[in-house]
């Protein structure tokens, strides 16, 4: 008897551990799946009230009225799993049906590579700077996929503009981070939020790699003025035209899971991480391992809110100008920033 | 044996940017080389149903294919109906209808800022000037009785007399209009998105504009100087102050501007009728001394009119009359022919948007994909208002 | 009776584009309408242009009233679009929905009617309009 009960705490214990253990919790819970699909909820509730206030109008309101509306997306994913899912005679059925499925999953690959706190990563790793927005690359090629498989001549456009998107922003992104490699000297995150402590944040080390990442951040996830590839009024939806029940949530909500992952990785380099300011916590590591992680979030969370605003204020640029915007002011931001950088490491501030 | 470079769109009748008409453009790139409006998707045969109503039934069937704007078009049948008439309409029904008109025009002009704001993609424009509306339906179901479509003009005169505290109201909905314009300049008109969508896009020089036959905002953006209500002033409009509004430019963005002006100068109008309304009858003594004498009691007590039984066969005199009125998205033109019968020979009908649908070739050819949205806000086309 | 400023000219059907292209050197630049009234006692289908100018201001205030005849049983008349593009809508309709041919007009796609529209033109008074319920 007692080595029954010995052996089920144990095994208990076993799966206790494991599930706290960073490679599981990182990509399962926090700031993984679990995480996403709440922020998801949260996220989508908080741009539909606030577009609505600043509109004069209500917003959600009837699901569940005493807190403001807040699972209306699950209302509408419960409606959504109902629908019929057609697919069009022409389209290439295998890539049609797997093509969105892939993009839900693919554009949360990168969250692995995240760290929480600076003992609490899943990837023992120095080269997490570059591995996050390399991993983010994977995703835009599957929205062209996305569009060619439908066999609509709107779709077809809009996955061109997707592509053109992608040359346009890419590059002032990858030139952005290479300026704070260089000012913080690694090209590892851990590093790069401890070098952030007792400084200043990189926002203020580097704003111009800060606005010429958040320009990107914006062109990534398709938000106002820069929602090209899905123009309502011009190509009706874009790459993800012919999509109906539960794949056109998974398509129309890979933006968004887009947006989390950038807000992360800016709230990691450029606001200081998970330190509430510049001051590093001094706690027990488990306590230290919890607040980093609610910091952390509430950071990324504020990023979110300003890049979901954009919305009521701005209209929608034309392809055409998105890309010299691309080009000549993000790309010429990006080179200064690097030379910034350079200027500062050379002068010794950093 | 190569495969053709451009692609046909059917940006059709079903599609968010398209209203309810077909546009075939032929695309290389995404340079548009080809244009065609397909128009008639909402054909009613107004024209045609009114050769077999009375003259007074026809009032409501000219005034739905322009809902925001229904008492220009309802101005323009009785202007022309009267001069087979020969009946005088005294100076208080003259003001009153132009009253009711220039509301319509703001009323047209900001539903034609919303949809123009929705198809560049600002949906706070959208929410924002459909709002507005609200105050403008308001003041109209105070002044005739109806939110929408009113058949307030009537042969004769009007057919309701101003109520009691309607000019509170109204000055208390301008000033609310005004602070609100602030907000739309903020927001839409300086947006740098906005200029940068709608500057030198979908020009039309002033000659173009001209020999095509557009009219309305789209031609006075080009830089004609041309109103009716300045050419050929009709109710009482030389007796109003007001300015012609003309831009330069011919590209959205200057059409976008003069629709903004036009408004400010209605309400500037409506404030001047306010002071000048003549006391008076409303309605023509002539048709006056036809009605009922127990209706008239009632007339005279509620302030509406109750029609005398003649306007159930009206019979005007055998001939043709043409008018002419500004309606808000351009010019209207009516061309009547009696038989001296109680039913329309003949009814012709010449809407704005009709006219305007020979600027969508004129503004998109060599222009981008996605000029189509920004140029059909900027003309401000109706469809139902062009198939009639 | 006619409104003062109308100016009103009866032409034989052939005399048309001469007389735009008097009126065309004088400063009317565009066509307001183009109106075909059915007379089907005198055998007569009679169109009718209204020309007006929009950028001579003192040709502004004109309206010209263009009218001709022409034969009912094979309405026939040259078009004037070479002269006023602005007659390419209102043409077009008068020919959809009256029957008259214009000839030199490019396109002659049917404008308001269905493509595949059964009976004769629905303008003309012998087509007669049906009331849903009672004789349709």
């Amino acid at each position: 008897m007692m080595d029954a009960t010995a052996t089920a705490v144990q095994i208990i214990l076993a799966i206790w551990h494991f599930i706290i253990s960073p490679e599981f919790f990182i990509p399962i819970v926090f700031p993984g799946l679990i995480t996403v699909l709440v922020v998801l909820l949260g996220l989508i509730w908080f741009e539909r009230k606030l577009t609505a206030k600043v509109q004069l109008r209500y917003g959600p309101y009837y699901i569940a009225k005493h807190v403001g509306g807040v699972i209306q997306l699950m209302a509408d994913l419960m409606r959504y799993l109902f629908q019929e899912f057609i697919i069009p005679k022409d389209a290439d059925k295998r890539v049609f049906v797997l093509a969105p499925i892939m993009l839900f999953t693919l554009t949360l690959l990168p969250v692995i590579a995240i760290p929480i706190s600076s003992t609490f990563t899943a990837i023992h790793s120095d080269l997490t700077l570059l591995l996050v927005p390399t991993l983010a690359t994977l995703a835009p090629l599957l929205v062209i996929i996305i569009g060619w498989s439908s066999n609509n001549k709107y779709s077809f456009i809009g996955s061109l503009r997707e592509g053109y998107m992608i040359m346009s922003y890419e590059i002032p992104m990858f030139i952005s981070v290479l300026a704070m490699a260089v000012a913080y000297n690694s090209l590892s995150l851990i590093q790069a939020v401890q070098k952030q402590t007792g400084i200043a944040w990189g926002l203020v080390i580097n704003p111009l790699a800060a606005i010429a990442f958040f320009g990107a951040l914006l062109m990534t996830s398709s938000r106002f003025p820069f929602d090209v590839s899905e123009a309502e009024s011009e190509i009706v939806v874009g790459p993800y035209t012919e999509y109906s029940g539960i794949f056109f949530i998974f398509c129309l909500g890979a933006p968004y899971i887009k947006l989390y992952i950038y807000s992360l990785f800016f709230s990691l380099v450029f606001l200081g991480g998970w330190n509430p300011l510049v001051t590093p916590l001094t706690a027990s590591p488990i306590i230290n391992a919890i607040l980093s992680g609610i910091v952390l979030l509430i950071k990324a969370g504020i990023v979110m809110a300003v890049a979901v605003y954009m919305r009521t204020i701005f209209g929608r640029f034309r392809i055409d100008q998105v890309l010299k915007l691309g080009w000549h002011k993000l790309f010429a931001l990006s080179i200064l920033a690097v030379i910034l950088s350079l200027v500062l490491v050379g002068l010794g501030v950093l | 044996m190569s495969e053709p470079e451009t692609v046909e769109l059917l940006i059709g009748p079903q599609h968010p940017g398209s209203g309810h008409m077909r546009l075939v453009a032929e695309v290389d790139g995404d340079i548009i080389i080809k244009f065609e409006p397909n128009i008639g998707y909402v054909h009613r045969a107004v024209e045609k149903i009114a050769e077999t109503k009375t003259y007074l039934q026809v009032i409501p069937l000219v005034e739905r294919p322009a809902l925001a704007d229904a008492s220009n078009h309802n101005l323009g049948y009785i202007l022309a109906l009267e001069k087979l008439l020969d009946v005088e309409i005294p100076p208080r029904a003259q003001y009153l209808r132009m009253l009711l008109c220039e509301i319509n025009r703001i009323h047209s002009h900001l539903y034609g800022l919303g949809i123009f704001g929705n198809m560049i993609g600002s949906s706070t424009m959208f929410e924002w000037a459909f709002q507005d509306r609200e105050p403008l339906l308001e003041l109209s179901q105070q002044l005739t009785g109806a939110r929408l479509t009113y058949t307030y003009i009537v042969p004769g005169g009007v057919r309701r007399n101003l109520p009691a505290d309607f000019k509170n109201n109204i000055l208390k909905v301008f000033s609310y209009l005004e602070k609100r314009f602030v907000d739309y300049n903020k927001l839409f008109v300086n947006n740098p998105v906005t200029i940068a969508r709608l500057e030198g896009v979908g020009v039309i020089s002033k000659t173009d504009a001209a020999r095509i036959g557009i009219v309305g905002p789209n031609l006075r953006g080009s830089g004609v100087p041309y109103d009716v209500r300045k050419v050929e002033p009709y109710c009482a409009y030389n007796e109003i102050d007001f300015d012609l509004i003309t831009e330069e430019a011919g590209d959205c963005y200057a059409r976008l501007l003069v629709r903004r002006e036009e408004m400010k100068q209605s309400i500037r109008i409506v404030r001047q009728i306010l002071d000048k309304m003549p006391d008076g009858p409303y309605f023509a003594d002539k048709y006056m001394k036809m009605v009922n004498p127990k209706m008239k009691e009632l007339v005279d007590q509620s302030g509406v009119l109750r029609f005398p039984a003649l306007f159930t066969a009206l019979k005007p005199a055998k001939g043709t009359a043409i008018s002419r009125v500004e309606a808000s998205r351009g010019e209207l033109f009516y061309y009547i022919v009696s038989d001296g019968s109680a039913q329309p020979y003949r009814l012709r009908m010449i809407t704005p948007s009709f006219k305007n649908v020979a600027g969508y070739k004129a503004a998109l050819i060599g222009q981008r994909l996605a000029d189509v949205p920004a140029v059909y806000g900027s003309l401000d086309y109706f469809p139902p208002e062009a198939d009639r | 009776m006619v409104s003062p400023t109308c100016l009103s000219a009866t032409v034989d059907s052939s005399k048309v584009p001469d007389v735009a292209h008097k009126l065309d050197s004088l400063g009317f630049d565009h066509v307001k309408s183009v109106t075909a009234v059915d007379l089907p006692e005198e055998l007569k289908i009679d169109i009718i242009y209204h020309i007006s100018s929009f950028l001579n201001a003192e040709l502004a205030k004109v309206i010209f009233e263009l009218k001709t005849s022409l034969d009912r049983s094979d309405p026939k008349i040259a078009s004037v679009i070479d002269i006023w593009p602005s007659a390419e809508y209102p043409e077009r309709e008068t020919l959809d929905l009256m029957g008259v041919t214009f000839e030199g007009l490019p396109k002659k796609e049917r404008l308001f009617l269905m493509d595949n529209f059964e009976g004769g033109p629905p303008l003309r008074k012998d087509f007669k309009l049906k009331t849903e319920g009672i004789d349709a």
